[in-house]
């Protein structure tokens, strides 16, 4: 055989609260059920795609959530693909501790897990190739497990790993891998899962691993497209690719709001955005800059108005207070001594917490010596 | 700072409109809608624009419009103003996009605007500030003062004590600490605490407190999901081990019975084969059958007491034989003790008693002799003699004894043949009664052969040893039977055989019956075994198979048990991601909530400290400045005013030299009362800066008396400041006149 066909995913994190995304529950469960789909999808791919090797590289599921009724329907999933060779790499959000489903739940036959944190190996001879891999089995591992590894065997090596690829002697608590390690593993493909943005790791100019990231993105913070990695490996070739499967994108845009505060222009504003992106997607506006005084964005009327799958509006915007006339005033003003006051306390405080608590409570002194009503943010 | 001149491009209602205002007393009469407001905005809106003050950006107050000119539209104008001997001129344009303004030396006509300051973001330049030292704010409450809205004489006071309060604690009568302060409470109102369930915090505090139970609970659950699932997976495993035991032990149990139903057959076979062999013997012996053996044993008994007594005659006979021929050897042996040994023995005895005899006498002769003759030759030949004597003395002695030992022989002789002949006539009496008995057994033998139609004991013994197999047969065929009962237990053989046959069959082709598992490699183990081993083998397997279908069924029990807790936990668990979800949210807002309450509770209280900070700096010169104004304009009427510092105002009724609260004084001296406060105020501010003060129809509540009195204020301080009084009435050039004050006078129509 010329090469094998992998179909590279991981993080999926089934079962998953969004409580993190700071997802409202009701979207919170509808993602819960999409990252379903989107496994299901994953299992289709490998089945229409006739994929030799599907590798989870972890975080297949979340330890704290996921049900062994779960893991009924995994393993309901991988019985649908029997000649595929699935081979788990536990993540750490999914470790095989002694009581995870992992080790208590009985598994396909067609389903290898790398319960141990340290290399072991699987040979399969149908396709010539040995996969590498180990897998989280306690809740932090600080040491550079794969610092003395190398692929011994002929024929076609894989390494998989749920780990943080950093630089030579970096420290990290989520199973360290230095790029020289994976640059000298000697294997044809290092399948690689944690981070979620996903991508290919290079070293040299010559990629080393891929990061398959998370096929269904998870928060705000995971923008663009996700997918899974699929293609061939052989001795000679390596011809892995990015697929998109993810059901839906989570999109962060910044929006300037009119100072006056018109929402009609933050709403046309959005709009466009939700039409560039689409409306299946999950969008956080950011409104941003000064406002008028006594100006009040409603921003559940805006989250009320624009249509998408979900919408999160941040107002980041400010009272536009001339705080510099205002202290100048302060000679012959309360205001001036107010906010002086306050200004005062903000330039020696350093606690972003407690500076926060500071700034409204100029805002709020200011508007309310000017006579307005007190809004909440 | 005095106000030369102002020229009204277009603002409002005025077009090209110039006003030349005196240095002092500036009076500008016009009737209502004749533009005294507009002017009044005019000079402020040269000074600052429209642009909304306090803003980082230019945005305009709702002013711009209300203003825009009526007609034309070059909206704006400029103004001439003197300030400390310099003149200054101002052009501002307020037109949107356009505006400009422009700084001028009134006599040169140098443009100075590039040396003034400049804000960028409110695109304004600040010349105002530095001419008249003024903000906005500040401008509003200095130089122009307006009358007040309040009509009733209650609400005049409560709004010139909010002023005042404001002006004490804030220096802006347009600011109210008071306010502010009610504004953050009412905001803090709606946040609400822990405790006030109906207010938002409350609320959310609450629902978080509830989804923290229930989200422990979810994870309670959960723990206990992964603890069953342990405990399952442990199951599974021993419920797997204890299927593949039974498997094993019904395979070896199936085999042994297989076996002992092998064996069981055999049994049945022989038991079977053993009954028609009893059959076919059992008809054999039939003629038998009829026979009656009631005589057989008294006949038995017979014929053994005839044997015995034929065997005693017989041992008789030979005992008498021999005693008779006992005694003759006894006779024999008298006669040969007779004439053998005690006929000797007597003639030795006396022959001996003889010789002793003569040599005792002549053992008496020698020794009468010697004794006699003295001769000692006898007394040697004496010697010999007695020694002869004593010789034959023995010799008397041991024939004696010979001869006595022999009687006593022949006499034991004689008393065994006496005892033999008595004995042999017991022997002959015995015999004759045996030989009767014998007799008597014989005639009864005969009797019942006869009476059993039988010639003789072997024929009669035939007959009965034929009728007793007869009987034998059939008893043993009764039990065989029996015991082929048992053994067949009301199955029916044929099945049975069909059966065994299938097992042999199926070990015989190594496979297996239909009717169980039993492994080829087992049966010729457990069929070779032996049966009390199998026996014993199978009882132990049975009990420990036993064993394993309790233990499965309570293992299989324990397991849906287990499960079924599973299902319920794990609905329970399902909504641990939601419950997360709403307690994050939760969380957020409440910790969004903390902010907003901690972040009001801190503008409350610097709020409070700034405002202590101002009022006690400003209120007590405040104070003593309003009084002084007040005693003028009220021509020495109330010259102990105080303002306590919960703002009542009291003075000291000169009718009854009581000090009351202003509520009770007439609308006209609260009027004054305010008057007074905000010249106070203007002169406080303004510092030595003498900046003109706009009054706008500041007296409409006064009388004429309270109307001179005060003009008499303002003549005064009119030669210090310029003063430009705007009203609709014409009282106030006539008091003016009447007191005879230099004013200026322009009449707006």
């Amino acid at each position: 055989m010329d090469g094998i066909k992998v179909l590279h995913t991981g993080d999926l994190h089934l079962g998953m609260s969004f409580a993190g995304s700071k997802l409202p529950a009701e979207v919170g469960r509808v993602r819960r059920q999409e990252l379903w789909e989107t496994f299901d999808r994953i299992i289709d791919t490998a089945k229409a795609e006739k994929v030799n090797l599907l590798l989870i590289a972890g975080d297949l599921f979340e330890y704290k959530y996921c049900t062994v009724s779960d893991i009924k329907r995994i393993n309901d999933r991988f019985a649908r693909i029997p000649e595929t060779k699935v081979c788990i790499a536990p993540g750490n959000h999914d470790p095989a501790l002694s009581d995870s489903l992992y080790n208590t739940c009985r598994w396909e036959q067609n389903v290898h897990i790398f319960r141990k944190s340290r290399v072991s190996a699987l040979r399969i001879e149908e396709y010539n190739t040995t996969v590498w891999g180990l897998g989280w089995d306690k809740d932090c591992i600080a040491d550079p497990l794969l610092e003395s590894f190398r692929a011994k065997d002929d024929g076609i090596n894989i390494l998989m790993a749920h780990c943080d690829v950093v630089p030579g002697g970096s420290v990290s608590n989520y199973l360290p891998v230095y790029h020289e390690q994976l640059a000298g593993s000697g294997v044809h493909y290092a399948a690689l899962g944690h981070i979620h943005k996903g991508g290919e790791i290079k070293q040299g100019g010559k990629k080393v691993g891929v990061y398959c990231g998370s096929p269904e993105p998870l928060d705000f913070g995971e923008v663009g497209t996700h997918g899974v990695y699929i293609g061939t490996v052989g001795r000679n070739n390596c011809g892995v690719n990015f697929l998109p499967v993810a059901k839906r994108e989570f999109v962060t845009e910044r929006i300037t709001a009119d100072p006056t505060g018109d929402t009609a222009t933050i709403l046309k504003s959005m709009e466009e955005r939700i039409k560039k992106y689409g409306q299946a997607n999950l969008f956080r506006f950011s409104l941003e800059g000064g406002t008028d005084p006594g100006v009040e964005l409603d921003t559940a009327y805006l989250e009320r108005t624009i249509e998408a799958f979900h919408i999160e509006i941040k107002n980041n915007t400010f009272t536009g207070y001339d705080l510099d006339a205002i202290i100048e005033e302060g000679q012959r003003s309360i205001m001036g001594a107010f906010a002086a006051r306050l200004l005062e306390q903000l330039d020696g405080e350093s606690d972003p917490e407690r500076r926060a608590v500071l700034e409204r409570a100029l805002y709020i002194g200011l508007d309310a010596l000017n006579g307005r009503k007190v809004m909440g943010r | 700072m005095i106000i030369k001149e102002l020229y009204i491009k277009s603002f409002g209602r005025f077009a090209d409109r110039s006003f030349k205002l005196g240095d002092n007393l500036n009076i500008i009469y016009g009737l209502n809608e004749t533009g005294k407001s507009t002017l009044h905005q005019f000079l402020e809106a040269i000074f600052y624009g429209f642009v909304k003050p306090g803003v980082k950006r230019r945005v305009m107050t709702d002013q711009y419009d209300k203003y825009r000119p009526w007609t034309g539209n070059l909206y704006g104008g400029s103004l001439v103003y003197q300030i400390d001997g310099r003149l200054y001129k101002v052009e501002r344009n307020l037109e949107k996009g356009r505006e400009s303004v422009r700084v001028f030396d009134g006599v040169s006509g140098e443009e100075l605007t590039g040396s003034l300051g400049y804000d960028r973001l409110r695109r304004e330049v600040l010349f105002a500030r530095e001419h008249l030292g003024l903000g906005q704010a500040a401008y509003k409450n200095t130089v122009s003062i307006s009358q007040l809205g309040s009509k009733s004489d209650a609400d005049l006071v409560r709004e010139i004590q909010t002023r005042l309060g404001s002006l004490g604690s804030t220096r802006d009568a347009s600011l109210s600490v008071g306010r502010a302060e009610r504004l953050i409470c009412e905001f803090l109102d709606g946040i609400g605490t822990e405790r006030a369930q109906t207010k938002e915090y409350g609320r959310l505090y609450r629902k978080a407190a509830e989804l923290e139970e229930d989200l422990e609970e979810a994870a309670t659950a959960v723990e206990s999901v992964r603890v069953s699932g342990r405990q399952l997976r442990e199951m599974e495993t021993e419920a797997a081990k204890l299927k593949a035991e039974r498997e094993r032990l019904e395979r070896k149990v199936r085999a042994c019975e297989d076996s002992t139903l092998l064996d069981r057959w055999k049994g049945i076979k022989r038991l079977m084969e053993e009954c028609e062999s009893l059959s076919a013997r059992l008809e054999e012996c039939s003629e038998y059958r009829g026979f009656d053996p009631a005589e057989s044993g008294e006949l038995s008994t017979l014929g053994q007491l005839a044997d015995q007594d034929r065997r005693e005659t017989q041992r008789l006979r030979s005992k008498v034989e021999e005693t008779s021929r006992d005694i003759e050897e006894a006779e024999a042996r008298i006669a040969k003790a007779k004439d053998e040994g005690l006929v000797p023995a007597r003639s030795r005895f006396k022959a001996a008693l003889g010789l002793c005899t003569v040599s005792a006498v002549a053992v008496l002769g020698t020794s009468l002799m010697a004794a006699s003759s003295g001769n000692p030759s006898l007394n040697i030949l004496l010697v010999p003699l007695i020694a002869l004597f004593f010789y034959l003395m023995v010799r008397v002695v041991r024939q004696r004894k010979l001869l006595r030992e022999r009687e006593g022989a022949l006499r034991d002789l004689v008393t065994e043949r006496q005892y033999m002949e008595r004995y042999r006539k017991d022997l002959l009496y015995s015999l004759s009664e045996k030989e009767r008995d014998l007799a008597d057994r014989q005639k009864g033998i005969s009797e019942i052969l006869k009476g059993a139609g039988v010639g003789s004991m072997e024929e009669f013994r035939d007959k009965t040893a034929g009728f007793e197999r007869y009987t034998r047969l059939k008893k043993c065929l009764e039990q065989t039977e029996k015991m082929l009962e048992i053994r067949l237990d009301g199955e029916n053989p044929a099945v049975l055989k069909e059966s065994a046959k299938a097992i042999v069959e199926a070990a015989a082709a190594g496979g297996t019956v239909t009717s169980g598992a039993i492994g080829a490699t087992e049966i010729p183990a457990a069929i070779t075994a032996s049966a009390q081993d199998r026996r014993e083998r199978l009882a132990g397997w049975k009990k420990r198979l036993q064993q394993i279908r309790e233990e499965e069924v309570r293992l299989l029990g324990s397991m849906e048990k287990i499960r079924g807790g599973m299902e319920t936990l794990e609905k329970a668990t399902s909504d641990l991601p939601d419950l997360e979800e709403d307690l994050s949210r939760a969380r957020d807002r409440l910790r969004q909530l903390k902010l907003e309450r901690e972040a009001a509770g801190v503008a409350l209280e610097t709020l409070r400290e700034a405002s202590d900070g101002v009022h006690r700096e400003f209120a007590p010169a405040l104070n003593r400045k309003v009084t002084g104004i007040t005693s003028r304009i009220t021509g020495g009427r109330y010259t102990d005013l105080r303002i306590t510092t919960d703002l009542k105002i009291l003075a000291t009724a000169p009718e009854t030299g009581r000090r009351v609260e202003a509520q009770v004084l007439s609308g006209g001296t609260v009027d004054q009362l305010y008057f007074a406060l905000r010249i106070a105020a203007s002169e406080f501010l303004s510092g030595d800066r003498k900046l003109p003060l706009i009054l706008d129809d500041c007296f409409v509540q006064y009388d004429w008396h309270r109307l001179e009195n005060t003009f008499a204020y303002i003549l005064e301080e009119a030669r210090e400041r310029q003063i430009i009084l705007f009203t609709c009435h014409d009282r106030e050039r006539k008091v003016a006149e009447a007191l005879g004050g230099v004013y200026n006078y322009l009449i707006l129509e």
